[in-house]
Order: structure tokens, then C-alpha cells, then sequence
């Protein structure tokens, strides 16, 4: 028995010719397999680039919509989505007092805009796209329960492609956290934890398995 | 064990420290709040207490607060690590002005009436009172508690108080002061966020609720200044 593999229909054929050793078979069997998953994983980098770019593409056409109102409206706009104005600052990467200027009328250079054209156009992309209905709260759910990485703190460091990767869901929590931080099991593993403590407050105390 | 270390600068940028610094970044309307630094006769000091010690009634600072001195500190060290018996604060009064430290070992007790927003220099930020808590705490203990740890404890009166400012800021004027305002704001925080649910205030310790109750006190505020003709 021989095996084939066709390359255009990426089906494994066997086909049956002669009685070669079971070793032999196993053995084409397991290098068809082998380029299978090879082409996959070429298939699967392919789109996930593909669709990264054109996130990116969406998300930058975005901005520039947004880019065309007044810094003011803006801001109003992400605080009734319900952020923080600290959490708004982190992401723009300015202060609060900044904020608070610009809120009283005070002009902001064209970088600062454009910072907070994005955040509001990721937002909005987060929502319409990826049906995220409270997206303020999106924001600032740990991405996996139990670690303190944010989709905030992901996107206040630039790193963008993986808030949109965790929107979209193409990539799993931990794949996305692999992605920002590699050590973060380690890195997050205090043997402290908070719990609410008889007088109904948020306490301290060691982490019991 | 592998050793558990204070954070120290390096992993955060000094700047992140602070919310506000200075007559031009400070806002009168914000309560006062751990780490918040104030100007006295010949001095500074800075409250040292978790927020939920500094109050009984939510509102009115408690008679006397805890607080550290906060001293000149020349050149500032490249690694905070080994300084365990203070907190730096970097520029303290602005960019260009001097470096501080508040120092553990002199602690004080300082009527409330001394802290007053006329005399408030700087407020940290939310890390910054992390940073600050963290040294007090391992000063005080010896344990090492992660910042992210304390966050869970004190992002919760963090919203509080960031809701406050604003309640305020929109508020006093209607109500004839910011104190009025201020008992308005934590009045409506202690109701349940639905009905039969927790307060507001227990929601804010919610990453998940926080965003909500945030957009229902904007629309209480709209609601009230319709009422008042505002």
C-alpha cells in the first residue's frame, strides 16, 4: 500500500499497489501529515497578518473620521462610554490635567487629537465590529481572571493588534497574554490575595489553594 | 521563596506617580485622599492612611490623620531598592522643582483641619498610592505585597473619590458649597446600583460594574441640574 498526497486538494490519497511494511506507510502517513500541518499553519499566519492589516487599515480610516471633530466632543464621547478620565489619559498617553484643559476649551496639538481619534475610533470598532456592547468595561476586565492585564494597559503600550486580536476573539486569552507578556503566570503569581473580610471591606490576606 | 521586591522606578516611570501637581494641575473639589501631599508652616507631609481610615461618615475627615513627613532628598538614586524606610517623590511641585521623599521614620499625627485643599501641593495617582502603601506596608510588616494586590483594595475609593471631584465640581455651586455637594454625591453612592443590589460604592470594586456606575452618575448629574435650572 502507498500513500500520496495531492498538494491542490490537500487530501490525503492511499491507494493501494503494492504490500510495502507497515513501518513505510506510517511513516508517509506521517510526513503528508507533517506538510498538512505545515501548510495550515503558513494558511493560518497568512490570514492572521491579512486580517490584522486590515483591522489596522479599518481602525486607521476610523481615526481619520473622527479626527475631523472638535477634541471636546471627543473626549465627552469616551467619558459617557463611562471611562475614567485617568484610564482616558493612560491610553492617550497625556496627563489628566491635559484632559481636563482640553475639556475647558484649551487647543490640543494634532498628535494628542489623533491619540484620542483612536482610542474613540477602537472603540467604536470594538463595538460595531466585534459586538462588544459596554466597551469602557471591556476595557478594563482582565483579559484572564485572576491576572492584572488589562486591555488598557495593552493598548496604553501600544500594543494595539492584541486589544484587537482579543476583541475579535481569533486569538484565546492566554494566547493574547503570551503575546504582551510571555512571563505573565510567573510574573502575576503573589501569594496574596484580596477577599472580603467580615467587616464587609476589601482585605488582604495569603492565598489558600 | 523566591524574594518578592518594592517596585521601584524603573518598572513605572516617576512621572506616573502623581495625578496632579501644583496650584495649575490641582482641583479643589477633590477630597482628600492617601498621598495627597499639603504644605504646613515649615513643612510638608503627606496622609499616610488607606482612604477608608481617613473618614467615618464617608464625608468628614476623621479629627487627626496619620502622616509622614516629606523632606528635600537630593540626588535621587538610580535603584529605589535598599531605601525601605521612605516613598520618593520625584519633582515634587513641578517638572523642574526639587526632589522629596516622605520619611516612615518620623511619623505624625496632624489635626484634619490642617489639610485643607488651599494648602494641597500635590495628589498621587492611583499607582502612586499603590507605590506609597506598598513601602508603608513593608515598612510597617515586612511583607512584600504586590502593587497590583493593593490596587484591588484602593481602586474602589479611588473611583469614589474621582467621581467626587467631579460631583463637585458641577454641584457646589448649586448647592451652596463643595461640603454639600460632597455629602449629595456620597448620599446617592450608598443607594444600591439596582434595586436590591449592592451600593454603587461596592459596585466601584468592580472592574466590571465601575463603567456603569461612571455613566449613572453622569446621568444623575444631568438629572439634577435640569431640577435646579442649571
Amino acid at each position: 500500500m502507498e500513500t500520496s498526497y495531492d498538494e491542490s486538494s490537500t487530501v490525503v490519497h492511499r491507494a493501494v499497489r503494492s504490500e510495502p511494511s507497515q513501518t513505510r506507510l506510517s511513516s508517509d502517513l506521517m510526513n503528508a501529515a507533517g506538510d498538512l500541518r505545515g501548510q495550515a499553519r503558513t494558511l493560518h499566519n497568512e490570514g492572521q497578518d491579512l486580517h490584522r492589516d486590515t483591522t489596522i487599515q479599518n481602525w486607521t480610516s476610523l481615526t481619520s473620521e473622527q479626527g475631523k471633530r472638535r477634541t471636546q466632543d471627543l473626549l465627552d464621547d469616551l467619558h459617557e462610554l463611562g471611562f475614567a478620565w485617568r484610564d482616558i489619559a493612560r491610553m492617550v498617553g497625556v496627563t489628566v490635567p491635559a484632559l481636563q484643559k482640553w475639556r475647558r476649551g484649551q487647543r490640543s496639538s494634532g498628535e494628542n487629537k489623533s491619540a484620542i481619534a483612536g482610542l474613540l475610533a477602537a472603540c467604536h470598532l470594538i463595538q460595531e465590529r466585534y459586538l462588544v456592547k459596554e466597551v469602557a468595561s471591556w476595557f478594563e476586565m482582565p483579559v484572564v481572571l485572576g491576572y492584572p492585564v488589562t486591555p488598557i494597559e495593552m493598548y496604553a503600550k501600544g500594543d494595539r493588534v492584541l486589544v484587537f486580536d482579543h476583541a475579535s476573539g481569533h486569538a484565546s486569552p492566554e494566547e493574547v497574554l503570551d503575546g504582551y507578556e510571555p512571563d505573565w503566570r510567573s510574573r502575576y503569581s503573589s501569594p496574596y490575595a484580596v477577599y472580603r473580610a467580615e467587616d464587609g471591606h476589601l482585605s488582604i490576606g495569603i492565598e489558600t489553594v | 521563596m523566591a524574594a518578592q521586591k518594592l517596585e521601584t522606578v524603573g518598572s513605572f516611570e516617576w512621572s506616573e506617580l502623581y495625578l496632579a501637581r501644583g496650584s495649575e494641575e490641582l482641583v479643589s473639589t477633590r477630597p482628600v485622599f492617601t498621598g495627597d501631599v499639603f504644605k504646613q508652616e515649615d513643612r510638608f507631609v503627606t496622609v499616610l492612611q488607606h482612604p477608608c481610615a481617613l473618614r467615618a461618615d464617608g464625608v468628614n475627615l476623621l479629627p487627626r490623620v496619620l502622616v509622614a513627613p516629606v523632606e528635600r532628598f537630593g540626588k535621587l538614586p538610580e535603584s529605589w531598592e535598599g531605601h525601605t524606610k521612605m516613598c520618593f517623590f520625584p519633582h515634587l511641585e513641578g517638572d523642574k522643582s526639587p526632589h522629596f521623599s516622605a520619611m516612615f521614620k518620623s511619623i505624625d499625627l496632624v489635626g484634619s483641619d490642617q489639610l485643607t485643599v488651599d494648602n494641597r501641593v500635590a495628589c498621587l495617582s492611583l499607582r502612586g498610592v499603590n507605590v506609597l502603601l506598598q513601602r508603608w506596608v513593608h515598612h510597617n510588616s515586612r511583607a512584600v505585597i504586590d502593587t497590583y494586590v493593593i490596587n484591588d483594595v484602593v481602586v474602589g475609593p479611588y473611583e469614589e473619590a474621582d467621581i467626587a471631584q467631579e460631583w463637585c465640581e458641577r454641584r457646589s455651586e448649586a448647592l451652596g458649597s463643595n461640603e454639600a455637594a460632597l455629602k449629595e454625591c456620597h448620599s446617592w453612592l450608598r443607594q444600591p446600583n439596582t434595586a436590591g443590589g449592592l451600593s454603587r460604592q461596592d459596585c466601584l470594586e468592580d472592574a466590571q460594574q465601575r463603567s456603569g456606575v461612571r455613566r449613572a452618575a453622569l446621568q444623575e448629574l444631568r438629572r439634577l441640574e435640569q431640577g435646579s435650572g442649571q
